[in-house]
């Protein structure tokens, strides 16, 4: 409640003084950078892509209003059209995505034998992940990564919560499947 | 009628399938389970290098000075509508006041000559 009361008290100051809009930015540019690097791949299009996406947040800022639900939905939905735009402007679609997140989150295991296998399994996974429809993937960027609730996610993809756990069930067995298909399991 | 050692037979065979499906269906979950347990730890938040933050946040700022207005602009557009009604008013009361004005020195000027 009082992350809200302070998040709208930021958003109105941010309408009318450049140092607001700063803050507003440092409170929001780890989440999507996150998303828009995990829909790209690569460090380089997330910073260029983020840089974008406040870019337009400045520009339209004053015609934001407080109806519901977080502004980090305004956000993402900016996002989300910066980062589609970017899929159909360029005819990009990297199928094995995400420079080194495979190298980075494999730290700590035992061997460089686990460490080599362990890196297979996750670049695998993750090309799984890239396979899938837009929505699919963020719908699991939004849960894994950004940790939303489902309704904000049900609200973000235009969907019901029910709905989203639904999509959410189907989007695990059809991962399951593709893995499956290459020979990994879990 | 079927003999009983048949009827044992089938409810025996339907039990046993019943117990397949439900083995199936539990592994099927737990696989699940373990997918979405390989994702929670795959699908970690990166953050953007310190520098390209910074220098995003810089330009952030820089452009958002450019767009908004000063803080004497800014007061205006704010208090726009009670500036605009004040000036009216002051307008009319001068206006009002310029009327009284003239009607007393007229007043005083008819007065003097008609003495004269």
């Amino acid at each position: 409640m009082s992350d809200s009361v302070d998040e709208r008290a930021l958003v109105d100051q941010a309408k009318a003084g450049p140092e607001a809009f700063g803050l507003l930015y440092e409170r929001y540019v780890d989440r999507i950078y996150s998303y828009v690097y995990y829909r790209t791949g690569s460090h380089h299009d997330a910073e260029d892509l983020t840089a974008q996406v406040f870019l337009q947040a400045l520009r339209s800022i004053r015609r934001y209003e407080h109806r519901g639900p977080p502004f980090t939905s305004w956000l993402y939905r900016i996002a989300h059209n910066a980062v589609a735009n970017w899929h159909r402007d360029e005819g990009r679609h990297r199928m094995v995505p995400l420079d080194k997140t495979a190298e980075l989150n494999a730290e700590g295991e035992d061997s460089p034998y686990h460490r080599a296998a362990d890196k297979e399994q996750r670049e695998l996974l993750l090309a799984a992940i890239s396979r899938l429809p837009a929505e699919r993937q963020d719908l699991l960027i939004f849960k894994f990564v950004e940790h939303l609730p489902n309704s904000q996610i049900g609200e973000l993809l235009g969907r019901s919560e029910g709905a989203i756990k639904s999509l959410y069930h189907r989007t695990l067995l059809a991962l399951r499947e593709d893995l499956d298909g290459m020979g990994l399991k879990p | 009628m079927k003999p009983e050692g048949e009827k044992m037979s089938e409810r025996m065979t339907h039990d046993t399938e019943a117990v397949r499906r439900g083995t199936d269906r539990t592994q099927q979950v737990q696989g699940l389970l373990d997918l979405a347990g390989e994702l929670q730890g795959l699908l970690l938040p990166v953050k953007p290098a310190a520098v390209a933050r910074r220098r995003l946040h810089d330009e952030l700022v820089a452009e958002a000075r450019r767009r908004y207005p000063g803080r004497g602009a800014r007061l205006f557009q704010q208090y726009r509508r009670m500036i605009l009604i004040v000036a009216a008013a002051i307008g009319s009361l001068a206006s009002i006041v310029g009327v009284i004005v003239a009607v007393t020195q007229r007043n005083r000027h008819a007065r003097s000559t008609h003495a004269a």
